[in-house]
């Protein structure tokens, strides 16, 4: 099979209309600090991974963005997943769960014992930790009982290592139109009549972490963050490694996408990326796209994936992490990854965001007080990646770049 | 029925102008002034000391002259420019780096490293991981109209964490778990 790439840039930043039916979409966006994905899994129905602000308007990006194609969320989204609860990942989430009346909101696991509940009731009423992940999580429990009371579908579902979280079978339905079958169809049957029939794409979503050890020491971590009687209020600050963070296989024709959240690598064998590589149990296909993990870190990097997880050159998507004391990725990471692929990709370059504008008094007392200060956010991008699921052979995959996002090749020069 | 004697106001704390004497009581204007014009931010002492009017209703007044005050030097008044609330995200030796939410615009969240030696003494066991604190940057603002730049961090005081509000929470996540059939 061979595959044509082609990269292209918006011009006016102009969204287009949504995929065609028969379309896979993989879309990420980046503003340097939070990250969200949507897929389009065919037949209009998405799945949105965690949520990120856009920076410029302060809206969730993969709703702003449904909307800017004229597409309705409540309808369309089917799969809200909360990979971890790390403020990066999840802001702006509980506008997408309001939203979306027909989705499954799945959540790690790890969040699943009774301590993570009292968390989050004992923060999400403190107004004093707003913004956090705590909170984010407060907001959505609270609208999923509203939906509740409204016999809308919302019992959680919890991924773990080795489960199908959702699947839509191939069938022969009357009810979704498949576009691409009825034309195919009609061209060669030109007498036969498809109102009534079409053929929807199968689909599946399998979770591939965290492992039963990442759980535990999820658990251990979620119960040692409970406050005690007497304790001082502060706001939670997650500390530790993304243990418990849900990867993601998603099967939709013969097309596999790998989302590597930011599930980092660990010293245990039975934790991280080597515990999906080695396990005997996940899907066997080799996805040809992956959303790298932890923003392309060292320290979530596992050859073995690129090796056993991956077509050869695949097409690779990250977005860069501003906010930290180390800016990801850098340009070894970088390096890294193109090594592994050419078709590799950001939603935004790794840098933050540009100076912003103050009084003279006030910028200087700044320097005088700090010993440094940059913006969380870096600028905003977001990669779209589309390609016709009917295609077999030559597939065609078209790659567009929104805001500042560009080819990972480009970053450092 | 024999009137009680009327009460008077009197206020050792406060220093004698050149118009007190001790046997006539007087009363000074900043008595009437409205509740926030007492928030004065005493910036030699650690932490913000907010000074109370007397009880009105406790009291009669029979001074009907009023004096100006001659205002104590270090009283002042600040001018805000800018104002973040800060939240402490890592400690080090000697630094620590914040997270600062604008509250004067909307200009986007901030990370900043601050030397601890820009936090008073009184406020330096509260930098900890997830503390809550205020930088304010302005102008001081002496009676006399004296203006000095400033920079001010001040750390939240927050009150600690009852077992009432612990059991509550408690409560609340059994509840939402039967709900929501989260288990």
């Amino acid at each position: 099979m061979t595959r044509i790439v082609r990269e292209t840039s918006s011009i006016g930043g102009s969204l287009g209309g949504p995929p065609k039916s028969c379309e896979l979409e993989l879309s990420v966006f980046g503003p340097g600090y939070g990250e969200s994905i949507l897929v389009h899994l065919g037949n209009e129905e998405w799945m949105v991974v965690d949520s990120c602000i856009n920076p410029n308007s302060r809206i969730s990006a993969p709703l702003e963005y449904l909307h800017g194609i004229g597409v309705n969320p409540s309808k369309a989204i089917k799969l809200i997943v909360a990979t971890h609860w790390h403020d990066d990942h999840i802001r702006g989430l509980g506008s997408v769960v309001s939203e979306s009346k027909a989705a499954q909101f799945i959540c790690s696991s790890a969040l699943r014992k009774p301590e993570f509940l009292t968390l989050v009731h004992a923060y999400g009423k403190q107004s004093m930790m707003e913004t956090s992940g705590i909170q984010e999580f407060y907001k959505i429990i609270n609208i999923m009982q509203t939906h509740q009371s409204s016999q809308a579908p919302v019992s959680p579902k919890f991924a773990i290592a080795e489960r199908l979280l959702w699947q839509r079978a191939p069938t022969i339905s009357g009810d979704h139109m498949g576009r691409w079958i009825s034309t195919l169809a009609k061209r060669f049957f030109k007498r036969l009549t498809f109102s009534t029939c079409s053929f929807i794409l199968p689909c599946q979503v399998h979770a591939l972490s965290p492992s039963d050890v990442s759980l535990n020491l999820a658990f251990s971590e979620i119960a040692s963050l409970l406050p005690s009687a007497r304790a001082t209020k502060r706001r939670i600050v997650a500390q530790s490694p993304n243990h418990a963070a849900v990867v993601l296989f998603v099967k939709i024709g013969a097309v596999s996408i790998l989302l590597g959240s930011d599930l980092e690598e660990t010293t245990n064998p039975n934790a991280g990326w080597s515990a999906i590589v080695d396990s005997t149990t996940r899907p066997l296909e080799k996805a040809s796209l992956i959303k790298v993990p932890h923003h392309g870190s060292a320290n979530a990097d596992n050859p073995r994936v690129w090796d056993e997880m991956l077509e050869k050159e695949p097409i690779a998507v990250l977005s860069p992490f501003v906010s930290g004391a180390v800016i990801l990725p850098t340009k070894t990471d970088t390096l890294r990854i193109c090594r592994r692929t050419d078709k590799s990709y950001s939603t935004a370059a790794a840098r933050p965001g540009g100076r912003i504008r103050r009084d003279k008094t006030v910028e200087k007392t700044i320097k005088e007080t700090v010993r440094s200060i940059k913006p969380m956010y870096g600028p905003w991008g977001h990669v779209r990646i589309r390609t016709d699921i009917k295609m077999s052979n030559n597939r065609e995959w078209n790659v567009e770049f929104f805001g500042d996002a560009l080819p990972l090749r480009e970053m450092y020069g | 029925m024999k009137p009680e004697p009327l009460q008077t106001v009197s206020s050792p704390q406060k220093g004698l102008s050149t118009f007190d004497t001790p046997d006539l009581p007087l009363i000074y204007i900043d008595d009437f002034l409205p509740p926030d014009r007492h928030n004065v931010v005493n910036h030699n002492a650690e932490s913000e000391t907010i000074y109370s009017p007397p009880d009105d209703s406790s009291k009669q007044i029979n001074a009907p002259v009023v004096f100006p005050r001659t205002p104590p030097l270090i009283q002042e008044h600040f001018i805000p420019l800018q104002k973040w609330e800060g939240v402490v995200d890592q400690v080090k030796s000697d630094y620590f780096i914040a997270r600062l939410v604008d509250q004067t615009g909307t200009t986007p969240d901030e990370l900043a490293e601050f030397m601890l030696d820009e936090v008073s003494k009184g406020d330096r066991t509260l930098v900890k991981p997830g503390a809550i604190f205020y930088w304010n940057i302005g102008y001081e603002e002496s009676l006399g109209g004296q203006r000095k730049r400033s920079s001010i961090i001040r750390f939240r005081r927050l009150p600690a964490w009852s077992a009432h509000e612990l059991e509550a929470a408690k409560h609340d996540a059994d509840r939402t778990r039967d709900i929501l059939n989260w288990r």
